[in-house]
């Protein structure tokens, strides 16, 4: 459910959150919009390749959208995204702990001059596009 | 126990791509579940609200964080929905199988 009169952008995160809990999708994606960018380069600086940081990406606001009813309007929603998110990450790790398989390309996408390394050194530098021409 | 300061030291050199192979599996060998979790979570957690960063408008247009992506989201939340509902319809069928096998025994249990 969305309401094409409200101007989602200009509404207050905790107006976001309230809208979020009575299912309305728009409300939903203003907020991923407004946290996407900061959520997916946080995540990529750990987890290191592009596919994966995407897909917890997804996985964090899925988790989010699941979750909705028990999302307080009144607290910061990045703390509940970034919980989220941090143990989605966490998960990654603890497979890599646990799975040898997995373990191997962990640590092969983390050893130095991996594209996800590089693409986070370079948007501090303004260099993002370059470096993923380059890659 | 591993202590937090060397912990978070060799976190730091893997975020930096500066870590060894050796290294990768030593702090890897922290993420068995054991006496580490608090300090481990703490610095990820650290790491994932890191505002420090300068916002750089091109990051918006990448292939992963495109319009479409939502789109992507919408997907998996209709297949999330579709499952449990299957889930709940199945749980409901076997309820109800389970209640008319256990009024059958019972009937022919008050017949003998």
């Amino acid at each position: 459910m969305s309401n094409k009169y409200i101007n989602y952008m200009v509404l207050a995160e905790s107006e976001l959150i309230t809208l979020l809990k009575s299912d309305d999708e728009q409300a939903f994606e203003q907020l991923y919009n407004n946290y996407k960018v900061r959520l997916y380069r946080n995540i990529l600086r750990i987890i290191k390749t592009e596919e994966q940081a995407g897909k917890l990406l997804r996985e964090a606001f899925v988790k989010i959208w699941i979750d909705r009813e028990n999302i307080d309007p009144n607290k910061p929603f990045r703390n509940h995204l970034f919980k989220t998110a941090e143990n989605l990450v966490y998960e990654v790790f603890r497979e890599a702990a646990l799975n040898k398989r997995n373990q191997n390309y962990f640590i092969k996408t983390a050893t130095a001059n991996n594209v996800g390394g590089r693409i986070y050194r370079n948007v501090d530098t303004g260099g993002l596009f370059k470096t993923i021409d380059l890659s | 126990m591993t202590d937090k300061h060397s912990l978070n030291n060799i976190f730091q050199r893997y975020l930096n791509n500066e870590c060894s192979t050796y290294e990768i599996k030593y702090l890897l060998r922290h993420f068995v579940p054991g006496t580490n979790d608090a300090v481990l979570r703490e610095m990820i957690a650290q790491n994932l609200s890191d505002y420090s960063f300068v916002e750089n408008p091109k990051l918006q247009s990448l292939p992963v964080l495109a319009d479409d992506s939502f789109q992507n989201i919408l997907k998996e939340i209709a297949t999330e929905d579709t499952s449990s509902s299957e889930t709940a319809d199945v749980a409901i069928h076997n309820t109800l199988f389970i209640f008319k096998i256990t009024s059958v025994l019972a009937l022919v249990l008050l017949l003998l």
